[in-house]
């Protein structure tokens, strides 16, 4: 009966995790990172949550603070900040990482390694590439820390208008490891930025001076930025990838006169065979808005308006592929990999050629198919007075 | 002495079974078979089934008498104290090798700053504990923990459903089918030869004998798809890229674990299952060994039990200087060191047939 009385002592003793114990009051919660460099030196902003006091009559503290450091390695950069700060950094809330243009221009792969491999990050937060400096030391309202906000401007305008795009670290490695597809990051920037951007006074007045902007999609190619989609080529990099949720269609309907149709849902496919690319996409939409003169509560006008409306996303998707494959020459799409995936021969065959000839070359058939499954409240179309 | 149940028996045997998930099979083999790794634990498996009827064929010969009984009943006393030796040695490695992983694992997942020995220790002195008492409380242990386990593991693959890929798994059979193989001998070896360990358990001491073979096999298939499950929804979730690049892939899916759609954040608990794995498959070998230097005074076995799990600390303490010295020893060692237990396999059944024929 002792000795066990002395084992269990020794093993609550052992028990308390005091080499790696940390106090809640003496952690600084890291919940975003913007990354630059400059000579060769590492240069860091990390975004922390400063902690309010409950009673709203003290005075106004910022919600949260920018700590800069500097360093050879991230991990030296990330060091140097507790020499300014009186908390250790805690990284398991990380949300977003902005990697500096500069950065992405040069070689992005120095990023990867330290957030991979240290243990006490986790690997799903969002990726973006920063158009300027000092994105993170904006304020922003609403959402009062600016990694909040631009996390869920992202998964907005990602349900809402489909131009941009969530690329976690993972997903970013995935795209980075695999030797047949290349990497794709959103993007953003500020607009007016001012002396205030970094001040409480920029959430105070009804219209905001200074206020970021969530680009286009950054395109890759190997480890380099090579250059910016634009809004209609991000929005058909997503309808061909699934990342499409919710978006809108504006067809060109009558001289001068347009329709909106909602995307409501879609899906394609890539599939690949005998050294062609097929690609079917279809999509279930929603009349928006309309302003031609056009009977929509007739079965075949409606036949004919999915046909139009088909016809005009496989033209416009056609463009973008093109206009991507001739700027860029980077497979963001990933045909290699579908290739790869699905038609093993032809990868033999085309692999060693294929930026040189083969994915210029390469014939892509799309075929899509739009299907309206709904008008709205109004039961014809906007019928002019004459 | 209280007898344990077919349940209980089916607990350990599944211990030992898929114990090596834990970091060491995907390690082994994601590197020569690819994304055909899946391909290579199921014939792994159907190797392994070898020896899985050459244990039931051994455990009806004699069946009061444990492995260690067996060989010196078998060859006298003098090359059974060899075979028994040559086997502790084997178990021994096996312990080291498992109490090494887990504990880097712990350490490198979890306990950054805290020393390896200390890790190591809290793991062995639970084990000693354990081991100390009669098989079956270290079967009553070993049922209820792998109950917990199952129900984890079944909850969070159907978290990850989700998240599966199928197209990670393409192109089908594309790798070379002398890679699929070594693998799949790989998978033999580690996973299915140790199960030798089962023997320490006479067949006699079991409630219901008929039912032996039966949950053996049972046991056996349970054991295999949850090895295949893991590695599927592994190179699934994360690609074969990532897969290759992680030190602890398995672990890494289960940060995408979303417990009933909104419970995040719950890999430490899970990988607990790894622990308790390892704790049990620890205990068991130690009670192995304590019962291979067999004393009849339960003082002195204590102390024996003591004795090897201290020697099992300093000796992984001493081999593992590093995280590198241990994967290179899986690699290029372990492998070789275990399949000694196909000959000790070939040895028994020999003799036993050749006894059975005079």
């Amino acid at each position: 009966m002792k000795s066990k009385t002395l084992l269990l002592i020794v093993i609550i003793l052992l028990l308390t995790g005091c080499y790696d114990h940390k106090e809640l009051n003496k952690i600084a919660i890291l919940t975003a990172t913007e990354i630059n460099k400059n000579n060769d030196e590492f240069i860091i902003n990390a975004e922390v949550v400063n902690p309010q006091s409950p009673d709203k009559t003290t005075y106004i503290q910022a919600p949260f603070i920018i700590y800069t450091g500097k360093g050879k390695t991230i991990s030296e950069a990330y060091r140097q900040i507790k020499l300014s700060s009186s908390r250790y950094l805690y990284p398991d809330h990380l949300s977003i990482l902005i990697i500096n243009e500069k950065i992405a221009k040069e070689d992005i792969t120095e990023i990867f390694d330290f957030y991979l491999r240290n243990p006490s990050v986790r690997t799903e937060f969002n990726v973006l590439i920063g158009k300027n400096e000092d994105i993170l030391s904006l304020t922003t309202p609403i959402d009062k820390l600016s990694s909040s906000s631009i996390l869920e401007s992202i998964k907005t305008n990602n349900q809402y208008q489909g131009i941009t795009n969530l690329v976690t670290l993972d997903d970013m490695s995935i795209m980075y490891l695999n030797p047949h597809k290349e990497i794709i990051l959103p993007s953003i920037k500020i607009e007016n930025d001012n002396k205030d951007s970094d001040n409480i006074k920029n959430t105070e007045d009804t219209k905001i001076d200074s206020t970021y902007k969530l680009s286009n999609l950054a395109v890759f190619k190997g480890n380099k930025l090579q250059g910016y989609l634009t809004d209609d080529e991000s929005i058909t990099y997503n309808l061909i990838t699934n990342n499409v949720k919710n978006s809108i269609i504006t067809y060109e309907c009558d001289k001068n006169k347009y329709l909106t149709a909602e995307i409501i849902t879609s899906s394609s496919k890539i599939k690949p065979k005998n050294n062609e690319i097929n690609i079917d996409i279809n999509i279930s939409t929603v009349i928006n808005e309309s302003n031609c003169n056009i009977e929509l509560n007739n079965a075949k006008t409606i036949k004919q308006l999915e046909k139009e409306l088909s016809s005009y996303l496989k033209e416009k998707t056609e463009k973008n592929i093109n206009n991507i494959r001739k700027k860029y020459n980077s497979d963001i799409f990933g045909f290699l990999d579908e290739i790869y995936k699905h038609d093993y021969k032809t990868y033999q065959k085309v692999k060693n050629n294929w930026y040189n000839q083969e994915f210029k070359n390469i014939k892509i058939n799309i075929n899509s198919q739009i299907n309206i499954i709904g008008k709205g409240n109004i039961m014809e179309g906007n019928n002019e007075k004459n | 002495m209280k007898k344990i149940s077919y349940l209980e028996l089916s607990s350990i045997f599944l211990v030992i079974l898929i114990t090596f998930n834990s970091g060491i099979n995907l390690f082994l083999i994601k590197n020569t078979s690819g994304i055909d790794s899946w391909l290579s634990i199921i014939i792994g498996y159907i190797i392994g089934l070898i020896f899985l009827l050459l244990t039931i064929y051994i455990s009806n010969y004699h069946k009061e008498l444990n492995l260690f009984e067996k060989n010196k009943h078998l060859f006298k006393d003098f090359i059974g104290t060899i075979i028994n030796i040559i086997i502790s040695i084997i178990f021994f490695i096996i312990a080291i090798t498992l109490l090494y992983n887990i504990s880097s694992f712990i350490n490198t997942q979890f306990l950054y700053h805290t020393p390896i020995l200390i890790t190591m220790s809290l793991l062995i002195i639970l084990s000693i504990y354990c081991a100390t008492k009669e098989i079956n409380i270290i079967a009553h242990i070993s049922l209820l923990l792998m109950a917990i386990n199952i129900i984890m593991f079944i909850l969070c693959n159907i978290s990850l459903i989700g998240n599966i890929k199928i197209d990670n798994l393409l192109p089908f059979l594309k790798t070379n089918y002398l890679n699929i193989i070594i693998s799949s001998l790989k998978i033999a070896c580690i996973n299915t030869l140790p199960i030798l360990i089962i023997l320490i358990i006479p067949k006699e001491k079991i409630t219901n004998q008929n039912k032996y073979q039966k949950s053996l096999i049972i046991t056996y298939i349970i054991g295999t798809l949850i090895s295949l499950i893991i590695t599927l929804t592994t190179i699934s979730i994360l690609g074969i890229y990532l897969t290759n690049m992680y030190e602890y892939a398995e672990y890494m899916v289960l940060k995408k674990v979303k417990l009933f759609g909104f419970l995040e954040r719950v890999e430490n608990i899970i990988s607990m299952k790894w622990i308790t794995e390892t704790y049990i498959y620890l205990t068991l070998i130690i009670y192995s060994l304590t019962k291979n230097i067999k004393k009849k005074n339960k003082n002195t076995d204590n102390c024996i039990s003591i004795i090897i799990g201290i020697v099992l600390v300093i000796t992984t303490n001493y081999v593992f200087k590093n995280i590198t010295i241990f994967n290179n020893f899986i690699k290029n060692i372990f492998i070789y060191i275990i399949a000694i237990l196909f000959i000790i396999y070939i040895l028994i059944t020999t003799k036993i047939i050749f006894t059975k024929k005079e």
